[in-house]
């Protein structure tokens, strides 16, 4: 069945982005599950040549910021992804967990707009091109947005005027 | 971009990826059944929306004839 191959390949991209982007697992979980069940509902719609990829992710997008705007207490509420992480990986070496720990805990503190271009981008290698279509903005404003997504990281991580490395 | 490349992957729970399978594997079922019913197509994406606002109507009508009463 074509859509059991479709969730294979994009199960963990979509969890992993979802999971970044809210911060929370539970959102994440509920999030991930209405992502699938909408694209189950509109698979019949679909014309053959639809990027997979651009409507998962817009559609996983477009649901974490409608729970956005409904939810006023989930901005109120810690981030637990990186506690998530972390303790779900033990063999990592420390050095890379420090690393990565900080890197979780800076692309938390980034506002939404710079985190979603830069989990998109930066995790998922995505085409800034691509990445526009899944933000509903032109290729341009993607790109001018990922500069200072990138600079507003470096700054969250202390990093600032070192060479780019993120 | 190096370091958020090598972010790990994340991965739903064993739990978590069963439901979503089985309530998209049904939902899909559903959908699929949908689409190759035209007629029945027709009603839900038109009749439906008619009646919801039709029932709508009534209400604000009802709603200012109550204003209107007292």
């Amino acid at each position: 069945m074509q859509f059991d191959a479709i969730y294979t390949t994009y199960e963990k991209r979509i969890y992993g982005f979802l999971v970044r982007l809210s911060g929370r697992r539970d959102v994440a979980d509920d999030l991930f599950q209405e992502t699938w069940l909408r694209l189950a509902r509109h698979a019949p719609t679909l014309s053959e040549d639809t990027d997979i990829a651009a409507w998962l992710f817009t559609v996983a997008r477009n649901l974490y910021r409608s729970h956005v705007r409904w939810s006023i207490a989930d901005r109120l509420r810690r981030r637990d992804v990186v506690e998530a992480v972390t303790s779900t990986t033990p063999e990592i070496d420390h050095a890379w967990r420090e690393r990565w720990q900080k890197l979780e805990t800076a692309l938390g503190e980034l506002p939404v707009a710079h985190r979603e271009i830069l989990l998109l981008v930066g995790v998922e290698a995505m085409e800034p091109q691509l990445a526009a279509q899944v933000l509903g903005i032109s290729a341009a404003a993607a790109r001018q947005r990922l500069s200072r997504a990138r600079a507003a990281l470096a700054y969250a991580l202390g990093e600032e005027g070192t060479p780019w490395k993120i | 971009m190096e370091d958020l490349a090598k972010l790990p992957e994340l991965e739903p729970s064993d739990a978590l990826r069963r439901r979503t399978l089985a309530r998209s594997r049904h939902r899909l079922e559903a959908s699929l059944a949908l689409a190759h019913r035209p007629v029945r197509r027709f009603l839900v994406d038109l009749v439906t929306p008619a009646l919801v606002l039709g029932g709508a109507a009534s209400y604000l009508v009802w709603a200012v004839q109550c204003c209107n009463h007292g």
